[in-house]
């Protein structure tokens, strides 16, 4: 089961392969300069406590009063006020800001919509994350062997980019449906 | 709209696009949830800065567009469940996109009544532009057209024999997608680059 959901998540199914959850952000490493440490705690930390309060909401409140449908409404409120905590700390401390809300609260929400217990959840949250760190040492290799002469991020780029991605979800997903369920024959 | 707001927009539209499903019927719910998205949300974007809660306009926008996005959801649980549970997670993307939240955020300046129609255009823009992405998706990947029918279910028009499409059925797949945004986007660079040319040598 474990094994199987981080396969899933990570590999074949990956949140930013197939969901394109932070493809936006993604696109920017080899860019953008250097991201603070502390923006990736406050993600990770924010993504992790949203994820656990929203899914004891969901399963402990929502489901039985048989108004599960609302979980989006609760877990986007539950995630502002963690969010906002974590923002307002950073802000005190470090005086910086780290905003950041389409990548962390949609793997908080497909962590909801998709887990079957709150072991799962996590895990799922966990699997999110590494499916972006695995592509990252990806996206940098391209960067740098691909197109080394793009400076901003283009439309050539951007194409460019697209086919890389398209190439890596074949490499994946020929692992998944071709080699396994032959050795499984 | 300027060349290269316009490209970053049609970059973060296509990423939109990607995740869904290869049918013409998913992609076109999706384009009327984007649709009513962002006419809903140029609305609450109206309200809040009339309320002057321009401080909570962020949140208040978010909140909004996920109510919108709950109550389109329970709507076509009643019409079509099947397309909702197909869709699953993707029918939340458009709700939480940068796309969204960049074109609901852009031109703030602007009077109310211009606001609404610039916003409309662009939104009817991206829903024929999504709608045809979608629909070549369907014939060339699978050979059929699918579309909403009769009690509650889809109906699918067969357009030509699926042992014809061969490696096309390619288009309908992710990677598909994928690979038609990139052509897409070369597209897009190329005509923009003709156009340049034209209008430099009409100049001169």
């Amino acid at each position: 089961m474990f094994v199987d959901t981080v396969l899933y998540y990570v590999f074949f199914s990956s949140s930013l392969l197939l969901y394109g959850i932070g493809i936006n952000r993604v696109t920017q490493i080899g860019f953008s300069s250097k991201t603070e440490v502390t923006f990736y705690v406050k993600l990770i930390l924010s993504i992790f406590c949203s994820s656990v309060l929203s899914w004891l909401v969901t399963y402990y409140i929502l489901l039985p009063l048989g108004i599960i449908e609302l979980f989006p409404i609760f877990t986007f409120l539950i995630y502002v006020c963690i969010n906002a905590f974590f923002e307002a700390l950073i802000r005190i401390t470090t005086n910086k800001s780290c905003s950041e809300f389409v990548l962390s609260f949609s793997i908080v929400l497909i962590s909801i919509l998709e887990s079957s217990s709150l072991l799962n959840s996590l895990l799922i949250c966990l699997c999110c994350l590494c499916a972006i760190i695995v592509i990252v040492p990806l996206i940098i290799a391209f960067k740098s062997k691909v197109c080394p002469e793009i400076k901003v991020i283009n439309e050539k780029y951007y194409a460019l980019f697209f086919i890389f991605l398209a190439v890596i979800i074949i490499i994946f997903s020929v692992a998944d449906v071709s080699w396994i369920n032959f050795l499984e024959c | 709209m300027k060349s290269k707001s316009f490209f970053l927009y049609l970059a973060a539209f296509l990423v939109l696009l990607i995740p869904s499903p290869g049918r013409f019927v998913y992609g076109f719910t999706l384009m009327i949830e984007l649709f009513f998205l962002t006419t809903l949300g140029t609305l609450v974007l109206i309200l809040i800065k009339k309320l002057k809660l321009v401080e909570l306009k962020t949140v208040l926008l978010l909140f909004s567009l996920i109510v919108i996005t709950v109550i389109f959801r329970q709507i076509f649980i009643l019409l079509y469940p099947e397309v909702v549970l197909t869709l699953g997670f993707i029918i939340y993307l458009p709700a939480i996109s940068t796309f969204l939240i960049c074109f609901l955020s852009e031109r703030q300046e602007f009077e109310t009544k211009q606001l609404i129609i610039e916003n409309i255009i662009r939104a009817v823009i991206f829903f024929v532009f999504g709608t045809l992405f979608f629909l070549f998706r369907d014939v060339v990947g699978y050979g059929t057209i699918t579309f909403f029918g009769k009690h509650h279910q889809i109906v699918e028009k067969v357009i030509f024999d699926s042992e014809q499409i061969g490696i096309f059925s390619f288009l309908a797949s992710v990677p598909g997608a994928l690979l038609l945004s990139a052509l897409i986007t070369f597209l897009h660079l190329t005509v923009r680059k003709k156009f340049k040319i034209i209008s430099n040598y009409l100049q001169q």
